[in-house]
């Protein structure tokens, strides 16, 4: 898999895996502000992932999910996701809607417009946080769209990734981190997925190209 | 009875009674086709619509190298060119909702365009499709009488 990623070694993955932790350290402290609880986060990892087992990334590629998504232009190119649970994304849209359940049952079609809308809202500002950390570091000029959200199929949302790189290669990098809360009621997947130019980029302004 | 799974960028042909499927169809497309003669099934799950420049590392992967593909391999098993028939399914934009305009997210219309224009050029016919939307599918191609199922989460089955 390494050769498919033009020969990125370990020392480079450790290099950008520090990126991802400094991002996502920012990203669960809006997330914690935004929801009112405290946030525990996963040590970000990155992932070298082969094409056909991107739908399987986070559980059975069937499995019904609330997935996000934010485009990144400017000097660092490609996606942002976030992928929750459908039980875990109706308890974080009743969080931030602050109506308990409300925005939402347990099944893909109790999920409200609102309640996705707020969801897209914390896309939003997980994304934002996310990059605003790493451009700060970087000083590289990072542009997020707006966030689109849908609920389907693990598989079909992941999809969109799959076909980003599988534009450029047989395999993706991602930075990957989950963040719950202490119940463990409210929990997602956060995937950071430059694309294959925007990686060489992250590693010249680190220092990391010659490691 | 075993159902064979077609992952992601993958092609695989199954003989009656067999069925092959492939779960969570977004902006993918599902090209299936069946030989009624020989009931031979075969199902590519095609991520992207062509192959611009280079080797080709995995002919599943793209709409104008994977229906050549999948009809060899059926041919290969013992299928017949002039019987067989194609239905397709995807190429969904799943982002749409919320009007997403970027590029990348109108990949599943050129996907179906593309698989459509393979399966011409190859002179197969298509009979039936359930393409487009907003919604993933899995799809199921049984290969004991060439019945294309639908499954999705919120907007029903079907059978094509």
């Amino acid at each position: 898999m390494l050769n498919s990623m033009d020969g990125i070694n370990p020392a480079q993955i450790d290099m950008i895996c520090e990126l991802g932790n400094i991002g996502a350290g920012n990203a669960a402290t809006a997330l914690s502000g935004l929801l009112g609880e405290k946030i525990e986060m996963s040590l970000p990892k990155v992932e070298i992932v082969p094409l056909a087992d991107i739908p399987s990334m986070s559980g059975s590629p069937d499995t019904p999910v609330v997935g996000g998504v934010v485009d990144m232009s400017g000097d660092l190119t490609g996606q942002i996701m976030m992928i929750l649970g459908m039980k875990e994304a109706c308890n974080m849209a009743g969080v931030v809607c602050g109506r308990g359940g409300a925005a939402g049952g347990a099944s893909a079609d109790s999920l409200t417009e609102l309640g996705m809308s707020a969801l897209g809202e914390v896309m939003n500002i997980l994304a934002g946080s996310y990059l605003s950390a790493i451009s700060s570091l970087t000083g590289l000029v990072i542009i997020p769209s707006i966030p689109y959200v849908c609920a389907d199929m693990v598989g079909s949302v992941l999809s969109i990734v799959a076909i980003e790189c599988g534009e450029a290669g047989d395999s993706a990098l991602f930075f990957r981190t989950s963040f719950s809360n202490v119940m463990d009621s409210i929990a997602c997947d956060f995937f950071l997925l430059p694309d294959r130019v925007s990686y060489k980029k992250l590693m010249d302004r680190l220092g990391a190209a010659s490691l | 009875m075993s159902t064979v799974v077609v992952g992601i960028a993958d092609l695989q042909v199954v003989k009656a009674p067999d069925i092959v499927t492939t779960i969570g169809l977004g902006s993918c497309v599902g090209v299936a086709i069946y030989d009624p003669s020989a009931r031979i099934g075969g199902l590519v799950h095609i991520l992207l619509p062509r192959h611009d420049a280079g080797v080709v590392s995995n002919p599943a992967k793209y709409a104008d190298t994977g229906v050549p593909e999948l009809i060899r391999r059926m041919l290969a098993r013992g299928a017949r060119r002039n019987s067989m028939v194609a239905k397709i399914a995807g190429g969904a934009n799943m982002f749409s909702a919320l009007g997403s305009q970027s590029d990348i997210f109108m990949i599943g219309q050129r996907n179906v365009e593309m698989c459509v224009t393979a399966l011409k050029s190859e002179g197969i016919k298509l009979t039936r499709r359930d393409t487009g939307g907003t919604y993933g599918r899995t799809v199921e191609l049984n290969a004991e009488n060439g019945q294309l199922k639908i499954k999705t989460i919120g907007h029903g089955e079907m059978y094509l």
